[in-house]
């Protein structure tokens, strides 16, 4: 029986070292396997437990530079991980956890609380369209909520404006 | 006498410095002889907040279980009403609640109420900083409600459009803090209790428009944290100087250009210093700094133990200023800026120097004068270490604040 693959793509999440941790917790026998922008590096007691490192070209991917985003998706798809974890539930993780090829997608949000992210692209952009349109449909009732109970007022702020009120408080002539 | 402490983000081991300052007041309370008892809402929908262990807890606690669904206003009632009723404390003491505290202080409302304000939740319920367009927001909640009302939508309406909410969001849309009636019905809420707890003067001034006792009552640190810093430091003349800025530096609004202005100029004349930041991302770095990233809390003191000068230039209110009590504790001299809760933490030429917000030209004239005065270093990180241990210890605060308050309860 071949080995259990876990890829955890670390893009700077400051809970990589508890997400490191609980994979390893929760899978001991696995290989897991660490994927990591090439500027950044883990600490001795991040790398507890870590089998394998994976350094990806850029620290930064955009959509303008497709190639370089292909790139990154070959080469997490040559690992045929069983299961791929990212680290926010973002549309750009989404995206690149449905192409990862892994079995199964996983947001671990932190060590405790885990979103299970579709792993085809095909489910990945039914779920991003459904959030997207119950979010847009909130978001036009209370656009039209705060307009019919706005409050008309020519200015709603108050006139005094200092910098700072405290730094004010005492002022200490022996400073210079 | 009993005391019940509800709060709805609780979490052991502590995600921030609010669950800290709870879980010793209530320990220090219960070591004072007062009957405590925690009542913690407790999930594992939202990011990083609500879960401890009641076992891992030195004092009685419960856990009120809630899930994605029903962790709304009338159920968040419901079950600490339930709760806190069966136990029948004399006083209720509401922790960190930030968008939903409202509905929680009007459900226990029958108690004496003890409502405890760890940044400015009672005055800015958008980010709870008070701070807006780079500087100290003119508005809070009890004086313009409505703009108050506009500015939280402006803030979350992206979110909610895109559909990603974040636990902030999230709670704004749980607490329907969009409503027309919800900012009265925040400010109803805080006229009932009884005693409010902030921070520091600002956020005691602008509560004092509603509540009569407004106390400040500041934080508290683990000192045997710090036991091991070399808080004596013999100065070697060969090495570096350190200057530390610690905390969340990547935040505008610590300040970070104003410490690298200030060094920027001092780099032209002297040699002997380095400055360490804790940036979680990429910076551009001169020779004379050095990022050294994002450290977790449990291993700053390791990081206090190499520095000789700590600076918070921070260019808001800084509510209370954990990062130069931690300074101190470790014996190192901090320079930082007169604002908030810092103000009052640092002694101006005992435990450090106090600079004008944003002013890098007087900053720059501190970090000299101590980068050449040995001497004046090492006093003033013993100065720092002194005032620690005499106010500003657990301990301290709960006998000196914490017992007072309830006895006057009491009677």
């Amino acid at each position: 029986m071949s080995e259990f693959k876990i890829g955890v793509f670390c893009n700077g999440g400051t809970h990589v070292t508890e997400v490191l941790a609980a994979a390893r917790q929760k899978y001991p026998h696995a290989n897991l396997c660490a994927i990591l922008p090439p500027s950044f590096e883990l600490t001795p007691n991040r790398a507890d437990g870590v089998d394998r490192i994976v350094r990806t070209d850029r620290d930064n991917y955009t959509v303008r530079d497709v190639k370089a985003g292909i790139r990154l998706i070959r080469q997490i798809r040559k690992e045929r991980f069983d299961l791929f974890v990212v680290l926010f539930d973002s549309m750009q993780l989404n995206v690149l956890g449905g192409l990862s090829g892994a079995r199964s997608v996983e947001c671990w949000d932190n060590a405790n609380v885990i979103h299970r992210l579709p792993r085809s692209p095909e489910g990945v952009v039914r779920r991003l369209l459904v959030r997207r349109l119950k979010g847009f449909m909130r978001w036009c009732f209370l656009e039209l909520l705060m307009w019919v109970t706005q409050k008309k007022g020519p200015d709603l702020r108050r006139k005094e404006d200092s910098f700072m009120e405290s730094s004010f408080l005492e002022d200490d002539p022996s400073k210079y | 006498m009993r005391i019940a402490f509800a709060d709805l983000v609780f979490a052991w081991p502590p995600t921030g410095g609010a669950q800290a300052d709870l879980y010793h007041v209530i320990a220090g309370l219960q070591n004072a002889g007062y009957e405590t008892k925690l009542f913690a809402a407790s999930y594992d929908f939202l990011w990083r907040f609500g879960s401890f262990e009641p076992e891992a807890l030195p004092f009685p606690s419960m856990r009120l279980e809630f899930n994605s669904k029903d962790f709304v206003p009338k159920e968040i009632v419901g079950r600490f009403r339930k709760a806190i009723d069966a136990w029948q404390p004399d006083v209720v003491f509401v922790g960190f609640g930030r968008t939903l505290k409202p509905y929680l202080l009007d459900a226990l409302s029958g108690y004496p109420l003890i409502s405890r304000y760890y940044m400015y939740e009672h005055l800015c319920l958008r980010d709870f900083c008070l701070f807006y367009d780079g500087k100290l927001c003119p508005n809070d909640v009890f004086h313009t409600p409505e703009a108050c009302r506009l500015c939280m939508w402006q803030t979350w309406k992206n979110e909610t459009r895109i559909g990603r909410l974040t636990p902030y969001s999230d709670e704004y849309h749980r607490a329907r803090a969009y409503a027309p009636g919800y900012m009265n019905f925040f400010v109803s809420t805080i006229k009932k209790v009884r005693t409010l707890i902030v921070n520091n003067e600002l956020a005691q001034r602008r509560a004092q428009a509603v509540c009569q006792d407004v106390r400040i009552i500041p934080g508290g640190v683990e000192l045997q944290h710090y036991n091991h810093v070399g808080w004596a430091r013999q100065d070697d003349s060969a090495r570096k100087k350190v200057i530390l800025m610690s905390g969340r530096a990547d935040d505008p609004r610590k300040g970070l250009y104003v410490l690298l202005q200030a060094a920027g100029g001092l780099a032209r004349t002297r040699r002997d210093f380095e400055v360490w930041v804790t940036f979680p991302g990429r910076l551009k770095t001169p020779s004379w700094l050095k990022n050294i990233g994002f450290v977790p809390h449990r291993e700053v003191s390791k990081i206090y133990a190499e520095a000789d000068i700590c600076v918070v230039p921070s260019v808001w209110e800084e509510p209370f200023g954990l990062v130069a009590l931690e300074a101190m504790a470790a014996g190192v001299p901090v320079c930082a800026s007169r604002c908030g809760g810092l103000a009052t933490i640092v002694e101006h030429g005992v435990t450090g120097f106090l600079f004008q917000p944003g002013n890098s030209v007087e900053l720059a004239l501190y970090l000299n004068r101590l980068l050449d005065d040995a001497e004046l270093r090492h006093n003033m990180g013993l100065a720092g270490r002194n005032r620690v241990e005499t106010q500003y210890t657990w301990d301290s605060i709960v006998s000196k604040y914490y017992v007072p308050l309830m006895e006057e309860f009491e009677a």
